[in-house]
């Protein structure tokens, strides 16, 4: 066994950090964040020419040839640094679904242009669910062009749809659930966008009688459940490592604040009953860090039933841990800590819908005891 | 990044079950929940490991260890720990035996490392005071020097298992003129020595584990210092941080929560069984998911290398889990209910009397090697710099 990084791991790591150290400041951000309209999208061109978007694709699709680790190196830099690219959705889930659900033409047509950053696209999906809960619906069409399959159903809040040029909706067929690529510009797409309370991209997202053709269903008919499952484990575990992350970004920030303010004649940071919250607040944030070790481990192993069990305790633990490292973070600025303007709460909010997307704790933790 | 276990540290786990399927009755007879094997069983059971060669793998090579990657001394804890093995003296083997290997004298090693070995002689390890408790500078059991002899006076309190040990690695001031020195000075006292007496302290379990020992005028050769004068706790130091992760708990954590599914499947409220309660569930859910976190942890720090962040994740894994610990007798005695306590005779069919007794001396595990408080104390200073 072994925690440390490798060469080629540690050389992401450090190209990631200082990207987001000279291109990611906290005001881009803030003003990012209030804008009404989406980002103009210069960071995520970066992230393809970078070869970050492919990081845990195989080399033969275009990728970097990495795994589950990867995207965790990445993404925990990106939690840290609060950024707001929606690199989770736009790049872990389509890509990792793409390569697991698509024939090879589908795979050759759709994921060159992903990872080169000329293809947005998104998953439909709720941002809470860990799993399709038959929002979508698909039947049979009267077979003139364009018409194979009719698509009904809506009221899932997808991150990133609203950028998306394509849309992958899973939806029920009377053969299973299938996957059917969607123009977003297609009649009957409606989106209407807005911010999650974290400054992140979503939409609402609607389909009323959409028509596609067959080519539109991507893979088999009926055979999205396994490919699914695993995109949704890479992109569960990849938001562990995002908010490893920002609990890290946090519990220093807060640390500095206690450093440096001063009440009673002494800095907060030598005040016994602070030091001993913040030493909890550590531990939260390491056993986290190694909560991620063991979902990763079960990532690169080969055991599903046992991977799906680990990733689940994974995203319940680290999700309720970020929470409450969030909570004490925000009560140890004091009233500082309720200014929108400072990078506590910025961090709190992420934290806060990390814990509630993808499945919250009480999802996950009984996920994880139906498996036991 | 390396997680997956390799096809040697398989192996070797399969080797440790074999050894395990393999052993004896009068070892592997597992005792009730609670209860300790006896001395000449637990003797037994070490003369047995080191004749395997795995008593000691941390040891230095002269003196039996191996050298092996951290995962197999994880490996071997968690099977022994898992097979309900009795237990070896740890003050021994992870207190005296590493710090007499580090700065005792040939002689000290000589004379005592075998003994520790063979199980023949059992340690105990004196440093809690009345006054000195987490603040051992307050220690004031005093060593005179008397010629080839230091005259020790004093009172150890607290002292785990002085009722059964030989000898006893002490923690002691010496005088200096009128007044003791300023630094520790770390003695082998022998406890049948004329002056010592050891007086039992009843803990609330109603159990006896620990003890005051009384050192009243005990001659201790010179011989039996180590290192010098003044500079115990500076040997201290690099052996505490393993002291702190054994005091985590994790293997008996890890096998309790077995313990705990076990009586949840027998254990009836109103007639249903403790294991369908979806509230037991939940609660058993989130332990088993605390124990995983924990022993990623300790994987991670048993592959660190020295420094304070290791040492702060080490502090990590002793505040929480000796938390994780309690925390499995506490959701025990939920199950068990008033089975629990009522003080019965041991093996009454449908009584738990032991629960009850391992819940209630278990709140010793957060003040015992290091309470909480000072853990927090320690993390705030080591990793945050506070």
């Amino acid at each position: 066994m072994e925690f440390s990084l490798n060469t080629e791991q540690m050389s992401l790591r450090e190209s990631v950090a200082r990207y987001c150290r000279e291109r990611c400041g906290f005001d881009a951000r803030k003003r990012s964040a209030a804008s009404a309209v989406p980002a103009n999208g210069s960071h995520w061109k970066d992230f393809a020419r970078y070869g970050w978007l492919g990081a845990a694709l195989p080399e033969d699709c275009g990728g970097a040839g990495g795994t589950a680790v990867e995207n965790a190196i990445v993404m925990e830099e990106f939690g840290r640094s609060l950024v707001l690219e929606p690199f989770l959705h736009c790049a872990v889930l389509p890509g990792q679904l793409v390569h697991a659900a698509a024939n090879d033409g589908q795979r050759r047509d759709l994921l060159p242009p992903l990872l080169s950053g000329d293809l947005a696209l998104a998953v439909v999906l709720d941002a809470a669910d860990a799993a399709p809960t038959g929002r979508f619906k698909a039947v049979r069409g009267a077979g003139t062009s364009g018409t194979a399959y009719i698509l009904n159903g809506g009221g899932a809040l997808v991150v990133a749809g609203s950028r998306a040029d394509k849309l992958i909706v899973p939806a029920c067929t009377s053969e299973g659930l299938t996957l059917f690529l969607v123009d977003a510009l297609a009649t009957g797409v409606q989106r209407s966008a807005f911010r999650t309370i974290d400054g992140v991209e979503a939409a609402d997202i609607r389909l009323e009688d959409v028509g596609v053709a067959q080519s539109a269903v991507l893979g088999n008919i009926g055979g999205a459940e396994l490919a699914l499952r695993s995109a949704l484990e890479h992109i569960i575990v990849a938001m562990c490592a995002e908010a490893v992350g920002a609990m890290a970004g946090l519990l220093e920030t807060t640390r500095d604040y206690l450093r440096q303010r001063r009440q009673y004649g002494a800095a907060l940071s030598s005040y016994q009953a602070l030091q001993h919250r913040m030493a909890d607040m550590f531990a939260e944030l390491e056993l986290s860090r190694s909560m991620l070790h063991a979902a990763l481990q079960s990532m690169l192993g080969s055991e599903p039933d046992a991977r799906r069990r680990i990733v689940s305790a994974a995203k319940a633990y680290v999700g309720d841990c970020g929470k409450s490292l969030g909570e004490s973070a925000i009560q140890l600025h004091g009233a500082v800590g309720m200014a929108d303007e400072n990078k506590v709460g910025h961090y709190f909010r992420r934290l806060l819908v990390m814990a509630g997307s993808l499945g919250g704790g009480d999802y996950h933790l009984e996920r994880f005891a139906l498996a036991g | 990044m390396r997680l997956l276990d390799g096809a040697e540290e398989l192996a070797f786990r399969e080797e440790v079950r074999d050894f395990l399927r393999d052993l004896p009755p009068e070892i592997t007879s597992a005792q009730p929940f609670g209860h300790e094997h006896p001395r000449a069983t637990r003797e037994l059971w070490t003369r047995t490991l080191a004749r395997r060669g795995w008593l000691v793998p941390h040891w230095t090579r002269a003196w039996g260890g191996r050298n092996w990657p951290p995962m197999f001394h994880y490996i071997l804890a968690q099977e022994l720990c898992a097979h309900d093995c009795p237990e070896i003296d740890r003050i021994g083997t992870d207190l005296v035996g590493p710090i007499l290997q580090l700065v005792g004298s040939q002689a000290q090693q000589q004379r005592y490392l075998p003994f520790i070995l063979d199980g023949r002689e059992f340690w105990c390890q004196g440093f809690s005071e009345a006054g000195a408790g987490s603040d051992l500078a307050l220690v004031r059991t005093a060593a005179r020097r008397e010629g080839d002899y230091y005259r020790v006076n004093g009172r150890k309190l607290w002292t785990t298992q002085a009722h059964e040990a030989d000898m006893m690695f002490a923690l002691v001031k010496v005088n200096a003129g009128e007044s003791l020195q300023q630094g520790h000075t770390f003695l082998l006292i022998d406890m049948h020595a004329d002056g010592v007496t050891v007086r039992p302290i009843i803990t609330i379990d109603g159990r006896h584990h620990i003890n005051e020992v009384a050192l009243q005028d005990v001659r201790v050769p010179l011989a039996n210092r180590v290192g010098e004068e003044g500079k115990g706790w500076s040997y201290a130091r690099s052996i505490l941080g393993a002291e702190r992760m054994g005091a985590a708990g994790i293997p008996h954590t890890r096998r309790d929560l077995a313990h705990l599914r076990e009586l949840a499947c027998r254990m009836r409220q109103d007639g249903r069984l403790s294991s369908e309660e979806p509230l037991f569930r939940h609660r058993l859910a989130k332990l088993e998911i605390e124990v995983i976190a924990l022993e990623f942890l300790l994987l991670r720090v048993l592959h660190a290398t020295p420094g304070p962040e290791r040492e702060a994740l080490g502090c990590v894994l002793k505040l929480r889990g000796t938390q994780a610990y309690q925390r499995v007798s506490d959701l025990m005695m939920q199950v068990a209910g008033m089975r629990a306590t009522a003080l019965v005779q041991e093996g009454t069919p449908s009584y738990e009397p032991s629960v009850a007794a391992a819940y209630l001396f278990r709140r010793s595990a957060t003040i015992a090697g290091g309470t909480s408080e000072i853990q927090r104390n320690m993390i705030a200073a080591l990793a945050l710099q506070m």
